[in-house]
């Protein structure tokens, strides 16, 4: 095995340097310019550092058609969820087709250049329906596509405001850690996505990829959170305590993914996916209801999904939820474990972050006291 | 000599539509779609450039990542 291809063939490297940096930034001054919020900001970093690859901008009609109708872009490769610029109406028609944009974060920063190829209306129902499968607000996801403007600005684009931040020492992009897992003489590698810190449950399905590949990537995603969720940097903290107190350091690399989260489930999933393709993994691991959120979806319905995609070009290590089991003494699944489930502590995340707030002991066999002081070690480590 | 290849119903379709809608075949859109989504022979083997490969591993010593 060898590290895999980005997806479409190519890295998507569209952060400008140099001479063109300088005159980009001096004709930027004199664009028309649109106001764009953090997630959109995310995207388009995302988009410029190849996290996205092979999408170099904001989708145009035709590959808005064609990632909603067939799950892939026009020449074929899959994709599952379009990326898009929305906007009113009245602002679209403020703009030419065929010229530059400067897109400006909310407090005026500019970041980058938007080419415009297109403008085009387009249905937000129709968009939420096929990327969420529902319609129903009470989706976060949804909530957000109904509300956004629904004339879509497409074109490639131009990164020009390329600090790495939040945590610029465990931030990196996909031409990095390509280089990294290279130096490091990984043939395989499985990329882990999280959002909270490890509970043993997770550490389980670490140490299970790292019996089957040459590296674990550690990827916990940042970014927007809802009240009662671990602040970004606890996730950090205690997914160091973690790291460079119990994995081998030559097998495992830890680095944050500032990503909008859009609870998509198994779509979302598929995304989660090619983006680890493009950070050079050749295996991901897929849980339970992976990005799903309330009810939405069934708890195996982004493991499915991916067996219908035999072409996408990472391999998927389906995993049910774990266990800690009284009479095992050790972390399972129901696959590797006879016993019933009064038998078995689950380490649910919600049970676990009720023990931290309320000041509760929290078994080492659901967290590790070093995970559990990390966390503790903030005054306050919840989104208030 | 003509190689075939087997294609779900779902991008068939999908292919034979873009192909009606520009006046070409199914057979002509597949070949355009191919060459222009296919990597070029250098980028199978070379993902970035030699030059972006020591700026990178710069940083990454920096960042403690490598040694």
């Amino acid at each position: 095995m060898s590290l895999p291809l980005p997806h479409g063939g190519r890295l998507v490297q569209r952060i400008l340097k140099g001479d063109d940096l300088e005159q980009a930034k001096q004709r930027a001054s004199d664009l028309p310019s649109l106001t764009i919020n953090e997630e959109l900001v995310k995207d388009v970093k995302n988009i410029c550092r190849g996290v996205f690859s092979p999408v170099q901008g904001f989708f145009s009609r035709q590959e808005l058609e064609s990632t909603l109708s067939t799950m892939r872009l026009p020449n074929g490769d899959v994709w599952p969820i379009p990326l898009l610029l929305s906007t009113s109406k009245e602002q679209a028609d403020a703009f030419t087709e065929g010229e530059e944009l400067a897109l400006k974060d909310e407090s005026g920063k500019l970041i980058a250049l938007l080419h415009l190829k297109e403008r085009t209306l387009f249905s937000n129902e129709r968009i939420a329906q096929a990327v969420f499968g529902t319609t129903d607000p009470k989706h976060p996801g949804v909530a957000e596509t109904l509300d956004q403007g629904d004339v879509f600005l497409a074109g490639p684009l131009s990164l020009i405001e390329d600090s790495k931040e939040p945590f610029y020492d465990f931030n990196l992009d996909p031409i990095e850690t390509r280089v990294l897992f290279s130096e490091k003489g990984f043939d395989s590698v499985t990329g882990f996505q999280t959002r909270n810190p490890s509970h043993r449950g997770h550490e389980y399905l670490q140490r299970c990829a790292l019996e089957i590949t040459d590296g674990l990537f550690i990827n916990p995603v940042v970014g927007k959170k809802k009240v009662g969720d671990f602040r970004d940097e606890v996730i950090l903290s205690a997914y160091r305590a973690l790291v460079e107190n119990f994995f081998p350091k030559s097998r495992v690399v830890l680095s944050i993914l500032p990503l909008r989260m859009r609870y998509a489930g198994p779509k979302e999933a598929v995304l989660h996916a090619i983006i680890r393709k493009n950070f050079g993994c050749t295996h991901f691991v897929v849980g339970r209801d992976h990005a799903g959120v309330g009810s939405f979806y069934g708890p195996f319905d982004a493991q499915k999904l991916f067996d219908t995609l035999p072409d996408l070009g990472i391999e998927i290590l389906k995993f049910d939820n774990s266990f800690y089991c009284q009479k095992c003494l050790s972390i399972a699944t129901s696959k590797t474990c006879r016993h019933e489930e009064n038998d078995r502590l689950a380490p649910s995340g919600t049970a676990i972050r009720q023990m931290l707030q309320n000041g509760a002991a929290v078994s080492p066999h659901l967290m590790r006291d070093e995970i559990v002081a990390a966390i503790r070690a903030f005054d306050q480590p919840f989104i208030e | 000599m003509p190689q075939s290849i087997y294609l779900s119903d779902e991008l068939y379709e999908h292919l034979k539509a873009h192909a009606d809608s520009q006046g070409k075949t199914v057979d002509a859109v597949a070949e355009e779609v191919l060459k222009a989504g296919l990597p070029s022979t250098d980028a199978k083997t070379q993902v970035y450039s030699k030059e972006d490969e020591e700026k990178v591993k710069d940083r990454l010593r920096g960042l403690g990542y490598l040694d």
